[in-house]
């Protein structure tokens, strides 16, 4: 769901990037600079890559659309939500400047909503299944990723719709980006879990890893 | 160490150039989810032309054309440039090492 230029005002794009540059700088400050081992980048890396070329991977959703892995909670529950953050705005940056998907004006916007919201909602979610079942489990990471895209819709949604740039009506956008991200979801959930499975087949412990 | 992460690392990569190898050339082409929102509420048109050009524009090389080898090498531009420059990135906002 990246965001293109023209899709949102001045004034919210702006604002988006103002939320987004001043979470991810807090979170810089207060937690990556104080607790980020430097032993994890080469894992960093090769995860935002892979998260980069599965989401060049649109999966068709019935009625013709597709959909993509987004990646927040796959990269959170292996690597914790800041770190999951910043691959996930990374990415988000190398697709915008490079690829031209997503637009310059939206990159705040489309870090906003798939690299913070996706990403700490979906973790947040992760870790109540974990506090109550004391393990990863499949059905945790299948409800925190659907959750982590059907969220980063509804705050597309209104981003969208409060930049007031086109005619249609707030719930008529919502309901639809809502109804087409709960099938995506899905699918985010599936590739999350299958993705899960293999890392903890080559890597039982990297999911125990201290998470920042 | 030092040893298994260069080994996950270099199969990491080479899994990545697989999936850009022989998934992204079968991927859907149907619009996704935002794009097709913006279609039937019609305000797909307001979308602007990238106001930064692009290097690699929708994910294809520009002597390649509209190609799957161009989504296929832009894939896999795409897939070193994200790790390197996520390596980077890391190293700035990661806990500065102890120096002895």
């Amino acid at each position: 769901m990246h965001i293109p230029d023209g899709f949102l005002s001045p004034a919210v794009s702006a604002a988006a990037y103002v939320i987004s540059g001043g979470t991810l700088a807090a979170g810089i400050r207060s937690r990556l600079k104080k607790r980020l081992e430097q032993d994890k980048i080469p894992l960093m890396g090769v995860m935002a890559a892979f998260v980069f070329a599965a989401q060049m991977v649109n999966f068709p959703i019935i009625g013709g659309t597709s959909g993509h892995l987004i990646g927040a909670v796959l990269c959170a529950a292996i690597f914790g939500p800041w770190t999951a953050a910043i691959i996930m705005t990374t990415i988000l940056a190398v697709q915008c400047f490079i690829f031209g998907d997503g637009g310059v004006t939206a990159l705040g916007a489309n870090v906003l909503n798939m690299g913070i919201l996706a990403v700490f909602a979906g973790y947040f979610i992760y870790k109540l299944f974990y506090k109550i079942q004391n393990r990863v489990s499949y059905a945790s990471l299948f409800i925190s990723s659907w959750f982590s895209v059907v969220l980063s819709a509804v705050l597309a949604s209104i981003e969208i719709s409060v930049s007031g740039l086109n005619s249609a009506a707030f719930i008529e956008i919502v309901k639809l980006m809502v109804y087409w991200h709960m099938l995506i979801g899905i699918g985010e959930g599936i590739i999350t879990v299958l993705i899960v499975k293999y890392l903890k087949r080559i890597k039982p412990d990297l999911f125990e890893y201290e998470k920042v | 160490m030092r040893n298994f992460i260069s080994g996950i690392v270099f199969k990491g990569i080479l899994i990545c150039f697989a999936v850009v190898l022989f998934l992204v050339p079968i991927a859907s082409p149907n619009p996704d989810g935002l794009e097709r929102v913006a279609k039937d509420k019609d305000f797909d048109k307001n979308a602007r032309v990238p106001l930064v050009t692009a290097l690699l524009p929708d994910y294809s090389v520009p002597w390649l054309k509209d190609t799957k080898l161009s989504s296929i090498v832009s894939g896999g531009a795409g897939v070193l440039i994200t790790f390197g420059l996520v390596y980077l990135v890391g190293k700035a906002v990661s806990k500065p090492k102890k120096q002895d």
